[in-house]
């Protein structure tokens, strides 16, 4: 065989280079001020809340909060970066804001805004397969239409996060011990719950968690939650909903 | 085109060079050209457990950093023909596995028509870990009927579903099989270990076998033989039926029932 390189390439039937539109999912870091210092506390305060998860995270910076004021590309970045996230793009600045940030060396998302739309309509099964196979231990599916639910058809694995933003999450399998369910909408699970779930987590107080066998880690509606040993032990295992009545916490079985 | 099964868990200590050793002898002895590398850069154990550590000359990381040919730090297998064995470095540290340097090998021992390269992970899911599994086509989790080892193994599932060549490409996910060791069913039975049903519950995996506790496999280690190649033990038989069914074979579950001690036995006591 001439060149174990060539070899390979022509065995896999894979031309050397291809390019391919698919859709990824990268957390977005929305930006509600441009002071520095207000940034630094509130990335300090949002880091702290699950260090390793964020760990060299690719992010989009959405700066719709920030038209017309001033921005100096290279501190942002700078700051970004300290805290070992990787900005990947930008979105929803203004044309000065954006081309600072070019320059910087962070592309502007504008040309993709306009696809979003239509593609989180039709998306349907195909997203699945993306959420759970994509490569970030934080899994985001691109902005859905409202009401769009998130299915999971593969069992949720220790160290994976999925978060289904703007709607529900229903996940077809089961949730390991150590792994993160998050939807601002309700959390629908037909496997097991062995992991932590949490629900409502935009502040949607009606939203529900759902499951056929309740043995979750944690357990949170809107930011209330209850750890696995504060469940009454009859629950357990069982086919339970939770959801909030009042600031108290309810499990009742299905 | 050869094809890449990594040996992973997670959890160090669950059996993982043992199987590689194993699961490589086994597919050589079914006529298939194996080679098994050593990816635990700086402990390097699997020469040992194949017997071969005395004809180490050069290793792995000379291959990548171009310091020795392919061929020339190969060691063939004295035990089973059509095997061969790659070892690890002991001076070495793990970053000295690129991703290009693993890449070259693995498409230069496809390029000498081995049909199997399986690929002996180390421990834990950093750098050593993930350039074990990047490459693979097939992954064999090595489990232990026990939590933590459990837990392991999902997480190391995880990686292989977004951290692999296959999931970056957007390709046919890794094949993946579980593979249970250190079973003792007398155990599981006293309620000391966790269950076939359980584990397989757990991790959602297809499983290609179980390798009962046995006593054989310290001894054929000690040896340096993979354990596989004893036929008479109870592990060896397990690790050949595992290859089976890795190969695509149906062979119905042994060795995880209880044994019974026969009447005179539990007459007398003692050895039968």
């Amino acid at each position: 065989m001439p060149d174990s390189q060539a070899t390979a390439a022509a065995d896999a039937g894979a031309p050397p280079l291809e390019l391919r539109g698919r859709m990824e999912t990268l957390l977005t870091l929305t930006l509600g001020s441009a002071d520095p210092q207000q940034l630094r506390a509130a990335l300090i305060d949002k880091l702290r809340q699950a260090p390793d998860f964020f760990e060299r995270a690719p992010v989009i910076l959405d700066l719709a909060a920030l038209a017309g004021q001033a921005l100096d590309a290279d501190a942002l970045l700078a700051l970004i970066r300290e805290h070992r996230l990787l900005p990947v793009g930008a979105r929803h600045g203004d044309a000065a804001q954006m081309r600072a940030l070019e320059a910087a060396g962070v592309p502007s998302l504008r040309a993709l805004v306009a696809r979003e739309a239509p593609a989180g309509g039709d998306h349907g099964g195909d997203r699945s397969d993306d959420v759970a196979t994509a490569a970030a231990p934080l899994v985001e599916p691109p902005v859905a239409g409202a009401g769009t639910p998130t299915v999971v058809a593969r069992p949720v694995r220790s160290g994976q996060q999925i978060y289904a933003r703007g709607g529900d999450l229903v996940l077809l399998g089961a949730a390991s011990p150590g792994c993160e369910l998050i939807a601002d909408g309700s959390i629908h699970v037909y496997g097991a719950l062995r992991g932590r779930a949490l629900c409502g987590v935009g502040g949607n107080r009606g939203a529900r968690i759902f499951c056929q066998n309740l043995a979750a880690e944690l357990i949170s509606v809107a930011g209330h939650y209850k750890l696995l040993d504060e469940l009454p032990e009859a629950l357990r295992g069982q086919p339970t909903q939770i959801w909030l009545d009042g600031d108290q916490l309810r499990i009742e079985l299905i | 085109m050869a094809r890449i099964i990594v040996v992973t868990s997670g959890k160090g200590g669950v059996g993982k060079t043992t199987t590689s050793a194993s699961l490589a002898a086994g597919l050589a002895r079914r006529g298939h050209k194996t080679a098994v590398i050593d990816f635990d850069v700086g402990l390097r154990n699997l020469d040992l457990i194949m017997g071969c550590e005395r004809r180490v000359v050069y290793d792995f990381v000379n291959v990548i950093n171009a310091e020795a040919t392919l061929n020339q730090a190969l060691i063939r297998d004295k035990h089973v023909t059509d095997l061969y064995v790659l070892p690890a470095s002991q001076t070495r540290e793990k970053e000295a596995l690129t991703q290009d340097g693993v890449e070259r090998v693995l498409d230069e021992l496809a390029a000498m028509d081995f049909d199997y390269v399986v690929c002996d992970s180390p421990a834990g899911i950093e750098h050593g870990a993930r350039m074990a599994l990047y490459f693979a086509d097939e992954a064999v989790i090595v489990t232990n009927p026990e939590v933590s080892s459990v837990r392991d193994s999902d997480r190391i599932l995880g990686i292989l579903q977004s951290r692999s060549r296959r999931a970056e490409r957007g390709d046919e996910p890794i094949r993946e099989h579980l593979l249970i060791t250190r079973y003792n069913p007398t155990r599981v039975a006293e309620g000391q270990m966790l269950g076939l049903e359980d584990i397989i519950e757990l991790l959602a995996i297809p499983s290609i076998g179980v390798i009962p506790e046995c006593a054989s496999v310290l001894e054929a280690s000690n040896a340096g033989r993979p354990v596989i190649i004893e036929e008479q033990s109870t592990a060896g038989q397990a690790y050949a039926d595992a290859v089976a069914r890795l190969l695509g074979e149906e062979r119905p579950l042994r060795f995880i029932d209880v044994h019974k001690p026969g009447f005179f036995k539990r007459l007398f006591g003692g050895t039968p």
